[in-house]
């Protein structure tokens, strides 16, 4: 099998016709969520499935997000039970940073026992909202990633870009146009999201994640 | 800070998050989803029974008196006096081991129902010493469906009584075309439950109002009035029942 690289710890795996997109394991022999593994000259490779991660569908989708390096600190609002924040744990590596944002207790016990097993996932059981209650905990990252689904989620990205983005870092918004509104046209929701955004920041790519994710969008912008 | 320290932060803060409602929740999601299996499993054991006395299947349509029937059940012989029908039947002449795998499923529907008694149980001493004067009002299922609903008891309380008569009616309070539901959950409470069609309306609304005043009680003051609540209501629900007779 060949490996083919895409950013930091991120590889594709050619298995014959298909490409499978894969991070580099980093607690060897331990699968988080029940994904494949497939093991390569010493190395594993933790699978990192399109249709349960919307940022593995960006890269299926072509775009290459570049700025999630290796050594980086992110700020990951709406962690959920953690199947994404354990890949982009892979990505930044030992040296990383995740600060992992999730309100609900019950999906956010899952997240807390990842943590407890990644040493670079740092967990939160706040709202996403109200962030700067615990400013003094937080430092100011490389990267936000925010997945909420919230009717104004393009607002808390916002704020929290105020207070937690460096300048000239990066940031990706995922967008379910479904919550922001049910019978608007998607399109017409993320242009307008487009719109409000590039007042703040300058937009690097939107990508519409179909098929993998019905009315889904992501943003990458930077500050 | 490190990351054990951002754990610790997080295991405390989840273990503060639940309240006694989270176990109303659960309780109540448990109580609606053994009602749902024990449908199934009956529908499942009263189609084998059927093929093997189809007769009998046609008279045990309903579930309580399928139970009742079949608690005896080992052959068409046991059970035939009970339902005046001849042992002569059209049906397929079931094994041993078929008839045995019926029997086996009666008495799991008997469990079943054993297990939703006793959760209901529960649900009704947890709402009984947590919140009394909402318990004598709506009764305890009632109250913790209305929690479940809400989300917490401390949301219920700032909700107007309109909001709370009309809880339970999600999907249909704003169709078009319909009017607004005279009642929700709250249609299975005892009072509302007593009186004629022609004042359900009203009553529910007496009845809401109360309850808003009890939960309100319950999570401000923490005093038991609840005598004295129930008597009021009562009151108020036998000048609703006189008035609905004068009008017809």
């Amino acid at each position: 099998m060949e490996t083919e690289r895409v950013i930091d710890n991120t590889y594709w795996i050619n298995r014959g016709s298909r490409r499978v997109l894969t991070t580099i394991n980093m607690q060897t022999g331990k699968s988080v969520y029940g994904e494949r593994i497939f093991k390569i000259n010493g190395k594993e490779y933790r699978e990192w499935i399109p249709s349960r991660s919307k940022l593995a569908a960006t890269i299926y989708k072509g775009f290459k997000p570049d700025s999630l390096k290796e050594g980086i600190s992110v700020l990951y609002l709406g962690a959920s039970t953690g199947t994404t924040v354990s890949h982009v744990s892979d990505i930044v590596g030992k040296n990383g940073k995740i600060y992992a944002v999730e309100i609900s207790e019950e999906v956010g016990v899952k997240l807390i026992l990842l943590a407890e097993t990644r040493k670079n996932i740092y967990p939160i059981i706040y709202d996403a909202a109200k962030l700067e209650d615990k400013r003094e905990i937080l430092e100011r990252c490389d990267f936000i990633y925010e997945d909420v689904a919230q009717r104004n989620q393009v607002e808390i990205f916002i704020k929290n870009a105020n207070l937690f983005l460096k300048r000239g870092g990066y940031g990706a918004i995922a967008i379910k146009a479904k919550s922001i509104d049910v019978l608007a046209k998607p399109r017409d929701i993320i242009e307008k999201a487009r719109e409000t955004l590039s007042k703040r920041f300058s937009i690097i790519k939107s990508i519409d994640l179909y098929p993998f994710q019905k009315d889904h969008s992501i943003i990458f912008v930077k500050n | 800070m490190n990351n054990e320290d951002f754990i610790n932060r997080a295991r405390k803060s989840v273990k503060e998050r639940w309240t006694v409602d989270t176990i109303i929740k659960k309780l109540i999601e448990m109580l609606d989803q053994s009602s749902k299996a024990e449908n199934i499993l009956f529908k499942a054991v009263y189609d084998l029974f059927f093929l093997y006395y189809p007769e009998a299947g046609a008279k045990l349509e309903e579930k309580d008196k399928f139970m009742e029937i079949m608690e005896g059940f080992s052959n068409r012989n046991s059970i035939k006096d009970n339902l005046d029908l001849s042992e002569d039947s059209m049906g397929y002449d079931l094994d041993k081991e078929d008839i045995e795998i019926i029997k086996n499923g009666v008495k799991e529907i008997m469990n079943m129902r054993s297990f939703k008694e006793s959760i209901e149980r529960r649900i009704n001493e947890i709402i009984k010493e947590k919140y009394p004067n909402t318990y004598t009002v709506l009764g305890g299922v009632i109250t913790a469906r209305l929690i479940s609903i809400a989300g917490s008891i401390q949301k219920l309380a700032i909700m107007p009584s309109s909001k709370i008569q009309i809880l339970g009616t999600e999907n249909t309070v704003f169709l078009r075309g319909k009017k607004t539901p005279k009642y929700g959950v709250i249609f299975k409470t005892k009072l509302v439950q007593s009186v004629d069609d022609n004042v359900k309306g009203k009553t529910a609304k007496i009845v809401a109002g109360y309850a808003s005043l009890a939960i309100k009680t319950d999570v401000f003051s923490k005093e038991d009035k609840s005598k004295d609540l129930l008597r009021k209501l009562e009151e108020e629900v036998k000048r609703a029942r006189g008035n609905g007779k004068s009008d017809r």
